[in-house]
């Protein structure tokens, strides 16, 4: 990132990026005790509950990261150019959120200093190298598709060209690889039919994660857009840009329900959320958190207005950090387990390392500049 | 000994000729497409396929073990493991006997716990760089070399298996070998005395556990051989007077676990293949000729201003 302070860097920093800084600085302290002290001594993972918060965090982080595939298939290859602003926006949280699921694999990882053994050995049934595989590309393609953004600060102008010539082909190809793994995270628990609770357990799942992606792309973009407008003086947004996207959030919302209860009424399982069991009602609460922006959205007037599309896109981000954490660890078999200090404080720190990676990108690179000739229709 | 990469055997059997050209028409050169190549490939060039019953196994009868625990020092010397007091198995405890003891007491029975080396093996299926695999002669083996510690074995194994050493800031995988480099069995099943742990190919130990089922009817649970079939069958037979979910054993179908995620791992082409399609699909179809021209419009504009 070094690289852009050549024309000039803003000098301000917010009190907001300085807390998050110290808490980034406090997670990579943490970060360091499992470098140095190992797994066992700083998580409460064990061997019949090898995976936990890093997992879960990892999950969450990469599904709503989907906000940049979601807007740029909606931009890009359904040519509705009112959203190019806000799909910047979406671009970019998807690639910090990207890079902060990445850093959280050095911890979580047994032998993090063995990453690259991904390019040489491959086991392509595995879902976790799918997985892996187009995360990767995936990164690739997405540093391409910001690279415009940053050549043009540079005032790179002929390589700005060459890249505007590959520009649909990247996105098309971004698209299909995070759909690809998307679905392939789903996979992994496939493998798992004896430990995970057949509230979330069903050969459904790529599908649910690959469409609960999609889903809470939508609402990212409407929470990064909206809160940007605060720190962010020069975003603007076409008018009706936020209910339209409000609008494709209801969509995709209802179908994501749908298939999920769907399937488990078909599987005529629906009555386990009704046991009152841990299990039941961590469901029953995730789905609230679809039902409730469901429907706020359906409200005629509240739908139009910005402080309620707000409300339903963090709920329905909510409710599908919930649905990761519970397919990664409350639905699934094995010892007790709650984060300790320094899974905690980490995984904070990963999260504040990438808010402040955006804030950086925000405020020196042109998120906002094509406004005018992509709007010029 | 040869090697062959049989992770998932049904991939390698199901793909047939017109299979595999479906799946490559999907797409071309698609993750999965390549890797189904590569192993139909191996399977076909390999001929050193060793068939099921003359790999090597071992038979646990359980109502002969009298929980004396040489198996457990037999290995530790022969691995040159740790001592340790651990109730599962653990980074320097590659098996273990454990006691099972109904509530009211009138039943119990022993278990030895390690590695089934499962005939499709969920571990191999999961671990995404390939450091376990399932060899020719039936183990089940771990190369420590590749392991990134993602610990999806771990997660996956339906026995609770591969385990790690957390004390350990750089952790291995540990797990039995089945002692696949000796050539007279297992060390375990030669340190027991009793005759309750046999090791031999699994065909002739299949034909003992089945002639002591048939000379004592009624004397095992369900007059019948864990693993034979159990999810998918493993190298590790279990011979058990009581209910083997009593001694910890899992409720598997005959489906491994590799079968049973196959449909949705062999959909992810016709996914790529038929995303890249839609997408097409959409990018024109969405188009609108005004819109074509405008893009024409503000490209040329484009060049006009770098030029
Ligand atoms: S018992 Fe577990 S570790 Fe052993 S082969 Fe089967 S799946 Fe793998
Ligand atoms: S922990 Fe190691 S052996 Fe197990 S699945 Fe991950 S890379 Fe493979
Ligand atoms: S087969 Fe070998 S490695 Fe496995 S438990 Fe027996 S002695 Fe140990």
């Amino acid at each position: 990132m070094t690289t852009i302070t050549i024309p000039k860097i803003k000098k301000e920093v917010p009190l907001f990026i300085l807390f998050l800084a110290v808490v980034a600085l406090l997670g990579i302290f943490a970060m360091g005790t499992r470098w140095i002290y190992g797994l066992g001594a700083v998580t409460n993972l064990s061997d019949t509950r090898p995976w936990g918060l890093w997992i879960s965090f990892d999950l969450a982080v990469m599904a709503f990261s989907g906000s940049a595939f979601s807007l740029a298939a909606l931009t890009h290859m359904f040519h509705r150019y009112k959203y190019h602003n806000i799909a910047r926006v979406a671009l970019i949280s998807g690639f910090v959120g990207y890079i902060s699921a990445a850093a959280a694999l050095t911890v979580e990882l047994g032998r993090p200093e063995r990453l690259w053994h991904y390019f040489f050995y491959w086991n392509t049934h595995s879902p976790l190298f799918e997985v892996g595989m187009c995360v990767i590309t995936y990164l690739l393609i997405l540093t391409l598709e910001f690279l415009p953004m940053l050549l043009k600060k540079l005032e790179w102008n002929r390589m700005l060209k060459g890249i505007h010539f590959f520009e649909i082909p990247i996105v098309a190809a971004g698209i299909i690889l995070s759909s690809g793994h998307q679905s392939s995270l789903g996979s992994i628990s496939l493998a798992l039919p004896l430990k995970l609770h057949p509230l979330w357990y069903t050969p459904m799942l790529p599908v649910i994660f690959f469409i609960s992606a999609l889903t809470s792309g939508f609402a990212m973009a409407i929470l990064v857009g909206l809160l940007g407008m605060r720190f962010f003086k020069d975003w603007h947004f076409k008018k009706g840009v936020f209910s339209g996207l409000g609008r494709y959030l209801l969509v995709f919302l209802s179908i994501t329900l749908l298939i999920k209860l769907g399937e488990l009424a078909y599987a005529g399982e629906l009555g386990l959320m009704f046991e009152n069991s841990y299990q039941g009602k961590m469901f029953l609460i995730e789905n609230a958190m679809y039902i409730l922006p469901i429907i706020i959205l359906l409200i005629p007037k509240i739908n139009k207005r910005r402080p309620w599309i707000f409300r339903a896109a963090a709920l329905s981000v909510g409710g599908l950090v919930m649905h990761r954490f519970n397919v990664s660890f409350v639905g699934l078999a094995g010892a007790q387990y709650y984060p300790t200090w320094q899974e905690l404080l980490s995984t904070a720190g990963l999260a504040a390392i990438g808010i402040i990676l955006f804030w950086l990108i925000a405020s020196n690179l042109p998120l906002m500049e094509d406004e005018k000739e992509a709007s010029s229709q | 000994m040869t090697k062959t990469n049989n992770t998932c055997n049904t991939c390698i059997s199901d793909l047939t000729r017109r299979d595999f050209l479906k799946v490559a028409g999907a797409v071309a050169g698609g993750l999965t497409a390549t890797g189904a190549l590569t192993n139909s490939a191996l399977a076909s060039s390999g001929g050193g396929d060793i068939p099921l019953e003359d790999q090597k196994a071992m038979l646990y009868d359980a109502t002969y073990c009298v929980g004396c625990r040489e198996c457990e020092l037999a290995c530790k010397e022969d691995n040159q493991l740790k001592e340790e007091d651990v109730d599962d198995l653990s980074g320097h405890t590659f098996t273990l006997i454990k006691l099972y003891q109904s509530e009211d007491g009138s039943e119990e029975s022993f278990r030895k716990y390690q590695c089934m080396h499962c005939v499709e093996p969920a571990c191999v299926i999961s671990c995404p760089v390939g450091a376990l695999e399932k060899t020719a002669n039936g183990p089940v083996l771990y190369e420590s070399l590749k392991c990134i510690g993602c610990r999806y074995c771990m997660q996956a194994c339906p026995y609770g298996v591969p385990a790690y050493d957390w004390s350990e800031a750089y952790p291995l995988i540990a797990k039995c070998d089945l002692c696949y480099d000796r050539q007279d069995g297992t060390a375990c099943a030669l340190a027991c005395s009793p005759g309750a742990l046999i090791s031999g190919t699994r065909g002739e130990l299949l034909e003992i556990a089945k002639e002591r089922i048939a000379a004592n009817p009624g004397k095992y649970h369900e007059d019948r051989v864990f693993g034979e079939h159990d999810g998918g069958g493993t190298s590790f037979l279990i011979l058990s007077g009581v209910a083997f979910e009593n001694i910890g054993l899992p409720p598997l179908t005959e489906e491994s676990i590799p079968e049973q995620g196959h449909t949705a791992t062999k959909a992810v082409p016709y996914i790529f293949g038929g995303a890249a399609g839609l997408m097409a699909l959409a990018y024109r179809a969405t188009m609108s000729s005004e819109e074509r021209a405008q893009i024409q419009e503000e490209y040329s504009k484009e060049e006009g201003e770098t030029a």
